[in-house]
Formats: structure tokens, sequence, C-alpha cells
């Protein structure tokens, strides 16, 4: 290397790691799906949340995963985003021989336990051993200060922080925290058992507020407190959801949220909805494969589909687009489905979800994956979920969202666009224009029974195939055919009235047949 | 100490109650699954002992037709501090049918839809740990009352023919402090109310003499203060239940004494299986404006004492015989809720 170039090595500020350290979650929805997200990652089969509805004073996370041991809690705490996970390694469960995929790589679930609480306790146990252990945490950076009436949850100042690491030379590591261990035993007859017990123990205030709605409280005008409804279960907790969804939007029912954010995240098992049965039975197995239950408070959620869904008769579901197993990348798979139905609720089911392993990363895009094309409103009339294999390299920290420059991403997003354009939208138009003549041609009979009979002079007006080329009209006896093969034969719905008032001058003879049809190739023209 | 609720789990002598009183009188109903309103929340002992007895179905993660009702942390604030509402969910293996917070009677004047549309009940769980007319709420009548009363008046509402009412109050009949027991005027309002019966009734009247040998109310209060108590209770919900139409087809007493510690507390289960009165009235010119006439079923309770049919169970008797036969049960009924329960570890090391 010449005297003029110099190499310099390139760091992060310690600054921007503490601040990443306080929490990369936007809600509490996206930190608790961490922790479900760790809990499948150990093999657990069923996970049960205890949120302490409606107050929030402390939250608890129970799975039946295969568990850690001391000495790999300590790698974990010590070195978070150290992971020794790999994101799609396939693994054993615990208790079975059942297959499953890791969704996790960061191994940053303790800064999720950290963004929701100042104190925590773990409790775990591996299978086959009767030793335990219980780690008390204490978040120290994160410690609420009331400042101006608003408890804050960063509090300690970054600088002094920076400092005191600097004069203790801890410029790798940054301690965030202070955690315990304490040593259990269990009895013999507790041996094949095996477990993780997350035990929030402090909830941050700001946290409790947000779940509560109380934080609406102290608005100068608080908005109007919901109506409060209770759910019995989770299939009411959707109706729920449904019905009450324009306040949801304005931050009311945040618990309602909650549930409805996680059933939707997490690799949890379809209601039993019959229409899987028929179209979408490779779905439903695909996500049932999983083998994964989460109980919320008493209530299993599911995926958030009414089991109703499908049984709507005003609005039916008119298509379903299915792709299975189709490469996308580099002998990548996606498979996925789009329902296409005119009327789809809640809102927040409009658009597409997409899926790694499972779970889902975001929400709902109304945006297609910023779909390129015009195409009306028929976005809103589209929902469904496309299940992607080898995506987690494209996945930001929080697991919520992409990279959107990374290559397998932008082979997903032309993939998707190609076939919503080649295959989705022109399907749909085929469907409306079917429909706009089914309509044009009924909206015709009902015309030709109420006016003709009364005024038209004993003629009906009907329609006949008479041949491309033919004339429009063809008069037979007391009957006025309206050639179907002739371009203004086929009216949409908006033209109906035009060739009804056509017809009616044509009976009436006002007009001559031929003059009519040389009028109304001339308006068609003229449209054009 | 442990909390009331702790207490109400492990309590082996409430799980007597709940068994020999409770479950009797349910199965009287002949009726299952029933409909089921308690304000035994949170421990939820009562609605895991009647699912696994099959009065009560479980399935879709709900205690199927069970309507629970905790009352809030701070009594000025029915939305204030829902502490009580969250450990009723969390003791659960899923959730009530509906879990309401707030005093039972204010919700149903409030016109509360979720919980009237609740009603009719086969069971009403009024599983007071205080007493029902307490020496605090001395001028207005208390909300344990008012509860009793709109209930009623809920049932009659829909018109339902028969059902079951459990109530339990503090009598602290060993209490020697003062301010702590009922209202002195809830106890003069139960003398007169036995007082009347015995001047207007003769049945009554010859029945009372013959058990408690011509002995006045207020003797029968100082004397035999817990068949005093229950006496007057019974007469109480008769009058609002006989203004509605309907009276007492049974009842059955039991007295829980907790005297393992100070202060010695004294409770009263009353459980009264109701029915509507379809039988003609008497209609006597000097009968009328005497509602108490139409009590029907008083004279039960008298029946019950001269049987010798109250039951009574106390810590220092029974609770170490009880404590073997439904310790196990009540920990398994405690450990049935939704989260996963890791083993207890043994020791540390």
């Amino acid at each position: 290397m010449s005297d003029k170039i110099k190499e310099i090595d390139i760091y992060v500020s310690a600054r921007i790691l503490r601040h990443i350290s306080r929490g990369i979650y936007r809600t509490p929805a996206g930190a608790l799906k961490e922790l479900i997200s760790n809990a499948y990652d150990a093999g657990a089969i069923k996970v049960t949340i205890n949120t302490g509805y409606p107050v929030f004073e402390k939250i608890t996370v129970t799975d039946n995963g295969k568990g850690m041991t001391v000495d790999e809690f300590k790698i974990i705490i010590q070195n978070i985003g150290l992971s020794g996970k790999v994101a799609g390694t396939a693994f054993n469960l615990p208790d079975s021989n059942a297959e499953r995929i890791t969704i996790g790589h960061y191994g940053i679930g303790i800064l999720a336990i950290g963004q929701l609480c100042s104190k925590a306790r773990i409790s775990t146990k591996t299978m086959g051993s009767t030793e335990g252990f219980e780690a008390t945490i204490d978040f120290e950076q994160f410690e609420g200060k009331t400042k101006n009436g608003i408890t804050r949850s960063i509090v300690i100042d970054e600088k002094v922080i920076e400092e005191k690491d600097n004069k203790t030379g801890k410029d790798t590591k940054l301690p965030i925290g202070k955690c315990t261990i304490k040593y259990l035993k269990y009895s013999d007859k507790d041996k094949s058992t095996h477990f993780t017990k997350v035990e929030l123990e402090q909830v941050r205030e700001l946290v409790q507020q947000k779940l509560s709605g109380g934080f609406h409280e102290t608005y100068n005008s608080p908005p109007p407190k919901p109506s409060k409804k209770y759910s019995a279960n989770f299939e009411q907790l959707l109706k729920l959801f449904r019905e009450h969804e324009d306040i949801i939007r304005r931050g009311q029912y945040p618990y309602e949220k909650l549930c409805w954010e996680l059933s939707t995240y997490s690799p949890v098992k379809y209601p039993d909805l019959t229409i899987f049965n028929k179209d979408l039975s490779h779905f439903k197995s695909l996500a049932n494969s999983h083998n994964f239950e989460v109980i919320i408070d008493g209530m299993e959620i599911h995926k958030p589909f009414e089991k109703n869904l499908f049984e709507d008769k005003k609005n039916p579901v008119k298509e379903f687009f299915v792709w299975r197993d189709e490469e996308y990348y580099e002998k990548k798979k996606v498979s996925g489905y789009l329902i296409y139905r005119p009327y789809i609720r809640p809102k927040c089911m409009q658009g597409i979800l997409i899926r790694e392993s499972g779970v889902a990363i975001g929400m709902y895009d109304l945006t297609f994956l910023e779909y390129p094309y015009f195409e009306g409103p028929k976005f809103e009339h589209l929902s469904g979920e496309l299940f992607v294999e080898g995506l987690s390299g494209a996945l930001n920290i929080d697991r919520n969202s992409f990279n959107e420059t990374d290559d397998s991403y932008l082979a997903l997003v032309k993939w998707f666009h190609n076939k919503l354009h080649d295959e989705v939208f022109r399907k749909i138009q085929q469907l409306q224009k079917s429909k706009s003549r089914e309509d044009a041609s009924e909206i015709f009979a009902k015309l030709n029974n109420q006016y003709f009979k009364k005024f038209g002079g004993g003629y009906k007006v009907d329609f006949k195939e008479i041949g491309k080329g033919k004339p429009l009209f063809l008069k037979e006896g007391k009957t006025l055919y309206i050639n179907k093969n002739h371009p203004q034969g086929k009216p949409k719905k908006s033209a109906v009235d035009t060739l009804f008032l056509a017809s009616f001058l044509v009976v009436s003879k006002v007009v001559d047949a031929k003059e009519m049809e040389k009028i109304l190739n001339n308006i068609a023209e003229s449209k054009k | 100490m442990p909390d009331i609720n702790e207490r109400m789990a492990t309590c082996p002598l409430k799980q007597y109650i709940r068994e020999h009183l409770w479950e009797t009188y349910i199965a009287k109903l002949n009726k299952k699954p029933i409909k089921y309103l308690t304000l035994y929340c949170p421990p939820l002992t009562d609605v895991k002992h009647f699912t696994r007895k099959g009065y009560i179905n479980f399935n879709n993660n709900t205690y199927q037709g069970v309507v629970g009702v905790t009352l809030p942390d701070k009594p000025d604030d029915p939305n204030g501090n829902e502490s009580a509402y969250a450990q009723t969910i969390s003791e659960g293996k899923g959730r009530l049918e509906l879990l309401s917070i707030g005093y039972l009677n204010k919700l149903i004047t409030s016109k509360n839809k979720e919980l009237l549309d609740q009603f009719p009940f086969d069971v009403i769980n009024l599983d007071y740990c205080d007493h029902i007319f307490g020496d605090v709420s001395t001028d207005d009548l208390s909300d344990n009352l008012l509860d009793i009363e709109q209930i009623i008046k809920q049932q009659a509402r829909k018109n339902v023919s028969q059902f079951v009412i459990f109530i339990t109050t503090r009598t602290d009949k060993h209490s020697s402090q003062q301010n702590q027991g009922f209202a002195q005027s809830f106890v003069d309002n139960l003398s007169n109310r036995i007082q009347r019966n015995i001047n207007q009734d003769d049945k009554f009247k010859s029945k009372y003499n013959t058990i408690f040998n011509n002995l006045t109310v207020r003797q029968l209060h100082t004397q035999k203060y817990n068949d005093f108590i229950s006496i007057g209770i019974v007469k109480l919900v008769l009058m609002e239940l006989a203004d509605k139409g309907y009276g007492i087809s049974d009842c059955d007493i039991s007295f829980l004494t907790r005297d393992g510690s100070q202060p010695i507390l004294d409770l009263l289960h009353l459980a009264l299986f109701i029915s509507r009165y379809t039988g003609t009235q008497r209609q006597t010119l000097s009968q009328y404006g005497r509602v108490s006439y139409y009590e029907r079923g008083s004279g039960i309770v008298l029946d019950k004492v001269r049987d010798n049919k109250i039951i009574s169970i106390s810590e220092r008797t029974n609770r170490s015989g009880l404590e073997t036969q439904y310790g196990l049960y009540l920990k398994e009924l405690r450990e049935d809720t939704f989260e996963i329960r890791p083993p207890t570890p043994i020791s540390e090391t």
C-alpha cells in the first residue's frame, strides 16, 4: 500500500448498539412475537401467555420447549446477538421425531424482554435432567423515571453510560442489565419434563398504558372509552375486531388488537374452515404441520379467520388463486393463495401477508409489495398469504419487515407481481366483464317485460346469435331479435338503456332498423 | 395469612360446603348443564368443581353458561384497578361466558346489556365474604341486599320457574369487637320480621314456640344467635321472592367457623331452592296488605332447626380430616388453569 493510500477501520458507535438494545419492536405485540418465536425455535408445541389483562402488571410466557442449560443461557445473556441459531435449520421436536425449521437467528429475545419490563425472571429445565435454574434479570439501564409528569423508560443518559464504559474498557460488550442465577433441583419424577417460563415482573408503565388504552386518559380531552365488550373465546374476539375495526384503528381495544396481531404473526393453525377442505387444503396442512399451539389468557388463538368467513352469501368468494411450490429464486420455493371477494372485513386482512417458516413478516400489505400497475379498487377485494422459503436473509432485525433490496426478496416481488398481472387481475377483469354482461341481459329482460308488452305494439325483444357481420336487428313475426354476435349486441350494463330505446324506436317504426344500426355504430365509434 | 382468594381456593371446609350443600342443591334441579351466575371470583374453584361434576360444560375454551362478577378494587371507580378481574382470567382453564366487573345490582340497574342478556340462571351463587348488611352501611340498603333484590327481579322478568340461590354472609357471633358485624338497623329489621310472622301466621307461631320453647325474638337473638340470623335472612329473601310470585321449596343452612386463628369468623351458608308459586292465594279481607302472608316456605327453616339439620363445621374440629379428604383435589383444581405448569423444584442447590 502506498503512503498516499491509508486503510482505516470502521467502527459502530456504542451509542448505536445501546440504542438498539433499548428496543427494536414497534409494538408490544412485536416483542411478544419474539418470545413466541423463541419458544417455537425451542421446539415447543404449546405456549401459554398470561398477559394479566386488563391491568398488565405482569406478563408470563411459558412454553414446553427443550429448555436451556445454565451454560447455554450464559452464552445467550452474555453475548446478545451472537446466537448459535441459524434460520432455516431443521431440528427435531423434543418429544417426537417431528421436524421443524428454526425461524430466528439473531438471539435477541432478551431485548424483547427488556423492552417490555424492567425486571424479569426466567426459569427453565431441560429434558432428562433433575437440575434447572432460575435467572432474575434487572435491566438497569431502562429504569423508569418520571419527568414532567411522564414516566420515561429511557432514562440513564447515554453519555454517562458511555463514559463509564470507556473507563471500564468495555468497548466491545455493553452491559444492559444484571442477572442473578439460582440453581434448582427437581425430583426424579420430573426428569422428563422440559420448559421455559419467562415472567415479566415489572411491566413498564408505558407498556401497561399502551396495552390498556390508559394513555388516552392523559390527554387534555380524553376520547370516550369504548363500551367494554368481553370475549369468551377467540372467535368472539374476532367478531368484535371486525365490528369495531374503525375504532380499533383509532387506538381503542388495544388488547384485542394485540391478540389479533399475535394470531396473525404466529405459526398457529387455521380454524376449521370448510373451504380449506376443498380449495386450500394444501395451506391448511401447511399451517397445521407446525403443530404449535398458543393460548393467550385462556383463549387458544388460531389464524384470524372467522369460521363463517366464507359463508356470507351476500358477499361470496368469487375466485381462488392458488400456487404450490413454485420456484421464485434459485430453487427457493413459494406457495400461496389469494381470495377474491368484493367485501373483505376486517379491512386489515386486505392485502398480502408474507410468511417465512409459517411466521408472518409484518402485517397484510395492501400495496401488494408495491405493485406498479394501476388496477383500480381491486386490491381491496383481495386477501391472501404467501408461504416463502429462504427469505430469512432478507429479514430486518425486528423480523417484522424486509430489506427491500435483498436479491431473494426482489425475486419474490417480481414473481408475485407477474402472477398478479398475468393471472390474478386478468382473471378478475374477465369475471367483472362477464358479470357486467349478465347484469345487462337481466336489466334488458326486466325492461322488456315492463314496457314492450304495454307500449311495443305486441312486439317482444330478444337476443339471438344471428352471426358475425349480420345486421344488428332482425324482425321475425312479432319478435325483434338483437344479434348477439354484433358488436353493439352485447351491451355493457351502462349501455343497456341506449339499446333498449333503440329497439323501442325500431318496433315503433320511428326509425328503420338499418338506420338505427348505423346510429348505434356511430355512437360506439364516437365513444372510442 | 393467605389472602381471601387463596383461602377460598385451598380451604377444605369450603370444599365441604361446595360438595355437601351447593352440589346437593344443584342436583335437585335435575338439569345438566346449568346456567350459573357466581360472585366466586377470582379463584373459580366452584366453577371448576361443578365442571368436573358435569354441571358445567367446558368447550371452545369457555366455561359455557357461566357468568362471573368481580368487584372493583377501588369501589368508587368501577373501572379502576381491575386486578381481581385479571386474576379471575388467570385462574381459569379458559374463560367464563361473561366476566363483568362491578356491583351486580349496579350493573343490572344501569342496564348492562351483556349481563342482562344472560338471565335467567339456574344457579346463583352470592358468596359474599363479608356481612350482607355490615355496620358501615347503616343508612342505605347494602349492595349485597340490592344484588338479591335485582337478581330476583331479573329472574322473574324471564319467568323462570325454579332456580337455586346460595347466599353466604359473615355472622361473627364470636366477635367481641365493637363495630364489627351486622348493622344494628339490619338486626332490628330481622327481629321485626320474625315477630311479624309470629303475630300474623298461627302455624308459624305454633311451630316457633314449640321449637324455641316460647322464647321471645329478642331472647332468640341473644340465646340462639345462629338460628335467629338464619331465620331472619331467609325471611328477608322470602319477602323479595313473595313480591315476585316465588317461594322456597327447600332450604338448608351450614355454618363454617374459622377458629384456627384470631379473629374468629363465622360464615352462614344458605342454600335456597326457589319455585314459582302456583297455588291459589288465600284471599280473605283480613289478609290483604299483609305481604308477609304470601311468603311461601318460611316454616321450612324452622323444620330444619327442629330436625337438627343445620350443619356446623369449624377449622379446629374438622380441618384436619377434611384436608385429608380434599387437599389433593383442591390442589388439582387450583392448578387446572390454561397456563403450562412447570414442576415445582424440591430444593435450591
